[in-house]
C-alpha cells in the first residue's frame, strides 16, 4: 500500500460519517513524540508585538541620523531636519527605523538567499528524505527553527518548510518600509525584530543543510587547526581565491582537485566566510583573510583564478582582478558582474578563453565552476609567475614625493589615519610610518578615489608593511559549528545561577577603529576571568591574527570545548545562529522549557537568566545589523564598536536612573512586580574604545536571576575592569549588589563602608535567595 | 584643500540644516550666558597633545574657569584622576546623550535640563553621530564643538584647523573664560 500523506483527508467504505485526518493524526503523534506545540508556532508580523514593545519599554529606541533626508520615493528629496515631516507624512525617528528596517530586510535576505541556494541545491542532490543528523551528542538539532517555526527538522525537506516560512515573514516585513505604509518608529522596531529573528533562522537553516550536505564538523570542540594569514599561500603553486559566504563553488574546486588526484599541487584559499567554510570542508584549504583585506590579497597578485559566491565581495573585483591578469569566476546568480554567462559553453572553450585573456566567465553550474577554475589556475600560472604588481621600496619614496599634503586621503579615510604624515616620512626614506598605518587600514581604497597626486596610499601602505604581510602566518581552529547538548549539560547551571560569570561572543565584520588586534585583546582577557568566549566569522579570523610571546594563538592557547575560559570558532556568519541555539538550549536543556514554537518564554528566560553578551567591535555590513537586532529580541545585548554608532543609526538604551523600568515579576515571591535592577543595561549600545566595551561587556553579562556567589562574580569581574580602566568604582556598582553577601570576599568590609557612604539598602530578597524572574504577565503566578 | 566649514570627513553631509563656524570669543560668551551648561570630553583626549600639553590638562583648565560641570566620557576618567582632577561624571557618551535628549532629564546637577553642551576630544564619527541625535531630538539644546575638525551637525564648531591654530584657540578660550 502506497504510504498516506500528512494531510490527506478519506473515508472508510460503508461508514459513513467517520471521517479522518492524518494530518491531525500526524501532528498529534509528533505532540507526544517530542514536545506540544506552544502558543505562537511561526509567528506572525505582528503575533511577538507585545514582546518587542515590553523589551522597547524598557531599552528605548535611540536615534542618530547619518542623513536628514530622505529620498525613497518621487516626493523627495524630504528635509526631515529637527521635526520636520516628508511628504507623506514621515517623521525623522519613523525614517530612520524604517531605514533600518531595510538593512535588516537586506541583511536578512542575504542569509535567507544563501540559505534557499544551499537547500535547493542539497534537495537536488540528496533529495528532501535526506536525514539531518548531527551526531551522538546534539539531540536539539535546530533550537531556533524548532522554538520559532515548531517544526522538527528530521530531513532536508524539513528545513525547506522553515524556509518557506522565512521568506514569507521577510516580504511582509520588507513591505513596511514602502512609502504609506507603516508609520510609527515603535512599529518599525517591532518588524525590526521581527525580521531579524526571522534572519536567525536562516542561517541556522544555511548552516544545518551544510554541516549535513558537506558533512562539516558537527560540534567537534577538537576541530582541526587550519592556516591563516595574508603569508600562508604558498606561490609557488597554482592559486584558487574563494571569496565571499557561500562554500558551494568552493567546494566543488575541492572536489575536482580531489577526482583527479592533484589535490596537493594548487592551493585552495578563501576570504570571509566562504573560507571558514571551506575549511570546515577541507581543512588542507587556507584562509587567507576577511574583507578588509580582499584588496590587499587581489593586487597582490597571489591569485591566478578568483571564484567569487556571494556577499562582501568588493564590488570592483573584475577589475582590481584584471590589473594583475587573475581570472574570475562569478557562481551565483545574486552577483554577476557583468560577466557573460558561460554556463551552457563547453567546458574547453570557456578554459581556452579565460587563459587567452577573457577577464572572467559567470557559470552558474557548480561542479563546471569547480573544474573551469582548477584548469585555467594550473595553465595561468606559469603565465603569471613573473608579474610585478606593486612598486618596490625604491619607487615607493619617489611616489610619496609627489604628495601635495591636500589632506583629502585622511578626509576620506574612515579612520581617520594620518596618511599626510605617513608621506612626508616615506619622502625622507622612512615608510615605518606608512607601514604602521597597516594595522588600522580597513583596505577600503577612498584614499585613493580622491588623491589629488592620484597616488594610490593603499598600495603604498602594503609595500610599506611588506615584511609584516609576509609574516602573517596564523592558526585558526575551524568552525566547530553547534554546541553541544552535553556541554550545554555541564555549563548551563553555572551559566544561570553566575558561577560562570557570561558568555561573551565576538562577531561581525572587520571595521575596526584601531585595528582588530583590540578583538584578541578583549577576548583573552575574558577567557582568562573565565567567561566563555566564542567569535565567528571576520572576528573569528581576526582573533587568530595575533600571537603571543611563545607564538601561538588564542586557538592553540585555550580549549575549543564551550566551557569557563575557553576560544571557541563556532564558524561562519551563518554559525551565528549556534551563538543563540546556545541560549536556547540552555532554557531547554537545563530549565527544561518546552521550546516548540514558544519564542516569548524562551526570550524571556535568556532575557532573565542568561549572562550573554555579543561585541560586534567592526560591525559594517546589513547582515552584522539583523544579526545584532535577532538577537536582541531573543534577550541578548549586543555592543557595537564606534563605526557602529555612525552607521546603524539606532540603538537600543536603558536608563538605569529610571528605577520604574527594571521591575518584573519574581515567580516565587507571588508575582508581585519585583526590582531586579538594571541588568542587562542596555539591549544595544556603541562603545568609543576598547577599554568601554570591556568595562560594559562585563556588566551586560549581570542577569536579574544571579544567585549570590554569581553575581559576586560578576561584580568582581565588573569592579575590576573598570578600576583597571577608569581608575576607580564605577558610581553605578551599588545598583547591583542585592546583598552585602554579593560583595567580594577579599573587599567586603571596603566595599560594605562604601555602601554606607551613600545610604545603599539591601534588597528584599526573595525566599531562599533564589531570584525566579518574569517580565511575562501569564507567568507571574507560576510557571505553567 | 579643505576649507573651514567642510566638514572633515568628506562624505559627512547631513542635510540642509548645517552648523556655523564658532570662534574662542562667541564660544566663550555662549558658555558665560548659558544657564546650565554641560561640558563633555571625549577620548580623544587622552591620546592628543598640543605643544606638549595633553588635551586632557586643556579640558581641565575649561572646566576650571568655565565652572562647567565635566563629564569624562569613555574611559578618560582615569586621565583627569591621575591630574589631580574630579570630573562630575563619567559615563560613556552614548548615555550621556540619552539623557541630554531626554525633556524630563533633571540634568547633571539635578538642576534641570542642560540648554548648552560643550564637546571637545570626541572621535569625529561618533561625535558626529552624537551631535545629530541632539540636533534633531533636543530642540531646546544648543551644541558647539571645540574639536580641530568641523561638525556640520553641531550648531557652531570651531573650523578645521592646523594643531597649532588649534592650540592658539583653545589658549584664547582659556584666557576669555579667564577674563570673566
Ligand atoms: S518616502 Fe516619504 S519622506 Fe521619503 S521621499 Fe517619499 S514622501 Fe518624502
Ligand atoms: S584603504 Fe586604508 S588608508 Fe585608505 S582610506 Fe581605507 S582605511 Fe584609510
Ligand atoms: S590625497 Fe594624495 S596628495 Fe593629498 S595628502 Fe593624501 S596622499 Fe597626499
Amino acid at each position: 500500500m502506497d504510504a498516506i500523506k500528512k494531510g490527506t483527508i478519506f473515508t472508510i467504505s460503508d461508514l459513513e460519517n467517520v471521517r479522518i485526518s492524518i494530518g491531525e493524526i500526524v501532528e498529534e503523534l509528533e505532540a507526544k513524540e517530542w514536545e506540544p506545540m506552544g502558543p505562537h508556532p511561526m509567528p506572525g508580523i505582528a503575533t511577538l508585538r507585545n514582546w518587542d514593545f515590553k523589551l522597547l519599554n524598557r531599552y528605548k529606541p535611540f536615534y542618530a541620523p547619518l542623513c536628514d533626508m530622505c529620498c525613497l520615493c518621487t516626493y523627495g528629496k524630504c528635509d526631515l531636519t529637527c521635526g520636520k515631516k516628508g511628504a507623506c507624512g514621515i517623521k525623522i525617528d519613523a525614517q530612520q527605523a524604517r531605514i533600518v528596517l531595510i538593512a535588516c530586510c537586506i541583511g536578512t535576505a542575504a542569509h535567507a538567499g544563501h540559505a534557499r541556494h544551499l537547500v535547493d541545491h542539497l534537495i537536488g542532490k540528496y533529495g528532501r528524505d535526506f536525514p539531518i543528523e548531527l551526531g551522538p551528542s546534539i539531540d536539539i538539532e535546530a533550537p531556533i527553527i524548532r522554538t520559532v517555526t515548531g517544526i522538527r527538522p528530521r530531513k532536508l525537506g524539513d528545513l525547506e518548510d522553515a524556509l518557506n516560512y522565512v521568506e514569507v515573514e521577510l516580504m511582509n516585513c520588507l513591505s513596511a518600509a514602502h512609502t504609506g505604509q507603516e508609520g510609527a518608529f515603535i512599529d518599525f522596531e517591532s518588524k525590526n525584530l521581527h525580521v531579524s529573528m526571522v534572519d536567525n533562522l536562516a542561517k541556522e537553516i544555511a548552516d544545518i543543510a551544510q554541516i549535513v550536505g558537506y558533512d562539516f564538523p558537527r560540534g567537534d570542540p577538537e576541530a582541526p587547526l587550519v592556516e591563516i594569514g595574508l603569508g600562508v599561500v604558498d606561490r609557488s603553486k597554482p592559486v584558487i581565491l574563494c571569496i565571499g559566504h557561500n562554500v558551494m563553488p568552493g567546494a566543488e574546486v575541492v572536489n575536482y582537485l580531489s577526482a583527479r588526484g592533484i589535490g596537493g599541487e594548487v592551493e585552495v584559499c578563501g576570504m570571509c566566510c566562504t573560507a571558514i567554510d571551506i575549511t570546515r570542508y577541507e581543512p588542507r584549504a587556507k584562509i587567507v583573510g576577511h574583507i578588509a583585506q580582499q584588496l590587499y590579497a587581489v593586487r597582490s597578485g597571489i591569485a591566478d583564478v578568483i571564484v567569487v559566491d556571494e556577499q562582501c565581495v568588493r564590488t570592483d573585483i573584475v577589475e582590481e582582478a584584471m590589473k594583475v591578469k587573475t581570472r574570475v569566476i562569478a557562481s551565483n546568480d545574486k552577483i554577476c558582474y557583468g560577466l557573460p554567462d558561460r554556463t551552457d559553453d563547453p567546458t574547453e572553450e570557456i578554459i581556452t578563453d579565460l587563459v587567452n585573456g577573457a577577464p572572467g566567465a559567470l557559470i552558474l553550474d557548480l561542479e563546471k565552476v569547480g573544474e573551469v577554475a582548477v584548469e585555467v589556475a594550473l595553465r595561468m600560472a606559469p603565465k603569471r609567475a613573473q608579474l610585478k604588481a606593486l612598486p618596490d621600496r625604491q619607487e615607493l619614496k619617489k611616489l610619496a614625493e609627489s604628495c601635495v599634503q591636500c589632506d583629502e586621503c585622511r578626509r576620506a579615510c574612515p579612520n581617520d589615519l594620518q596618511i599626510p604624515d605617513a608621506m612626508v616620512s616615506a619622502a625622507k626614506s622612512n615608510f615605518d610610518p606608512l607601514a604602521k598605518l597597516y594595522e588600522s587600514c580597513v583596505g577600503c581604497a577612498r584614499c585613493e578615489s580622491v588623491c589629488r597626486a592620484e597616488l594610490s596610499p593603499l598600495n603604498m601602505i602594503k609595500v610599506a608593511a611588506e615584511y609584516e604581510i609576509k609574516e602573517e602566518k596564523y592558526k585558526l581552529r575551524a568552525g566547530r559549528g553547534p554546541v553541544l547538548d552535553t556541554e550545554i549539560r555541564n555549563v548551563g547551571a553555572p551559566i544561570v545561577f553566575g558561577d560562570i560569570p557570561g558568555v561573551v561572543a565576538y562577531v561581525g565584520c572587520p571595521n575596526y577603529p584601531k585595528g582588530g588586534r583590540e578583538v584578541a585583546e578583549m577576548a583573552e582577557e575574558f577567557i582568562k576571568r573565565g567567561y566563555i568566549v566564542v567569535a565567528t566569522g571576520c572576528s573569528a579570523m581576526e582573533i587568530a591574527r595575533y600571537k603571543d610571546e611563545e607564538g601561538k594563538t588564542l586557538y592553540e592557547k585555550y580549549t575549543g570545548a564551550f566551557e569557563r575560559g575557553c576560544m571557541v570558532n563556532i564558524g561562519s556568519c551563518v554559525a551565528n545562529a549556534h551563538v543563540i541555539g546556545a541560549a536556547i538550549k540552555i532554557a531547554g536543556i537545563f530549565a527544561r522549557r518546552k521550546l516548540r514554537g514558544n519564542f516569548e518564554e524562551i526570550a524571556d528566560y535568556i532575557l532573565n537568566r542568561v549572562g550573554a553578551c555579543g561585541v560586534a567591535w567592526g560591525a559594517m555590513s546589513q547582515k552584522a545589523a539583523s544579526i545584532a537586532t535577532g538577537c536582541n529580541r531573543w534577550g541578548i545585548p549586543v555592543i557595537l564598536g564606534p563605526h557602529g554608532s555612525t552607521a546603524y543609526r539606532r540603538l537600543y538604551l536603558g536608563r538605569k536612573d529610571k528605577e520604574e523600568d527594571w521591575y518584573a515579576y519574581n515567580v516565587k515571591e507571588g508575582g508581585e512586580p519585583f526590582y531586579f535592577g538594571p541588568a542587562p543595561e542596555h539591549l544595544i549600545y556603541a562603545a568609543e574604545t576598547k577599554e568601554e566595551a570591556m568595562v560594559m561587556t562585563a556588566k551586560l553579562c549581570i542577569r536579574p536571576s544571579d544567585n549570590p556567589r554569581g553575581r559576586m562574580i560578576k561584580l568582581s569581574n565588573y569592579i575590576d575592569l573598570h578600576e583597571r580602566f577608569y581608575g576607580r568604582l564605577p558610581d553605578d556598582w551599588h545598583l547591583f549588589v542585592r546583598d552585602v553577601t554579593e560583595l567580594p570576599p577579599g573587599r567586603r568590609k571596603e566595599l560594605a563602608r562604601e555602601l554606607e557612604k551613600i545610604g545603599w539598602k539591601p534588597m528584599k530578597m526573595p525566599p531562599g535567595k533564589i531570584f525566579d524572574p518574569t517580565n511575562l504577565e501569564r507567568f507571574r503566578n507560576g510557571w505553567k | 584643500m579643505v576649507e573651514k566649514d567642510d566638514p572633515w570627513e568628506i562624505a559627512n553631509i547631513p542635510g540642509p540644516r548645517r552648523g556655523k563656524i564658532l570662534t574662542p570669543v562667541i564660544a566663550a560668551r555662549m558658555i558665560k550666558e548659558a544657564k546650565r551648561p554641560l561640558f563633555i570630553v571625549g577620548s580623544l583626549a587622552l591620546e592628543t597633545e598640543l605643544n606638549g600639553k595633553s588635551l586632557t590638562e586643556y579640558a581641565i583648565e575649561i572646566a576650571k574657569e568655565s565652572q562647567m560641570p565635566l563629564v569624562a566620557v569613555a574611559h578618560t576618567l582615569k586621565a583627569f584622576l591621575e591630574r589631580g582632577f574630579e570630573p562630575d561624571s563619567s559615563m560613556p557618551l552614548i548615555n550621556i546623550i540619552d539623557r541630554l535628549r531626554d525633556a524630563d532629564w533633571e540634568g547633571l546637577k539635578g538642576a534641570g535640563q542642560h540648554d548648552l553642551v560643550v564637546f571637545i576630544g570626541m572621535l569625529y564619527y561618533i561625535g558626529s553621530q552624537g551631535l545629530s541625535t541632539l540636533k534633531h531630538f533636543a530642540p531646546w539644546l544648543r551644541t558647539i564643538t571645540l574639536c580641530r575638525f568641523f561638525h556640520p551637525n553641531a550648531d557652531m564648531s570651531f573650523p578645521n584647523m592646523s594643531e597649532e591654530e588649534w592650540a592658539n584657540y583653545l589658549d584664547e578660550l582659556v584666557a576669555k573664560l579667564r577674563m570673566g
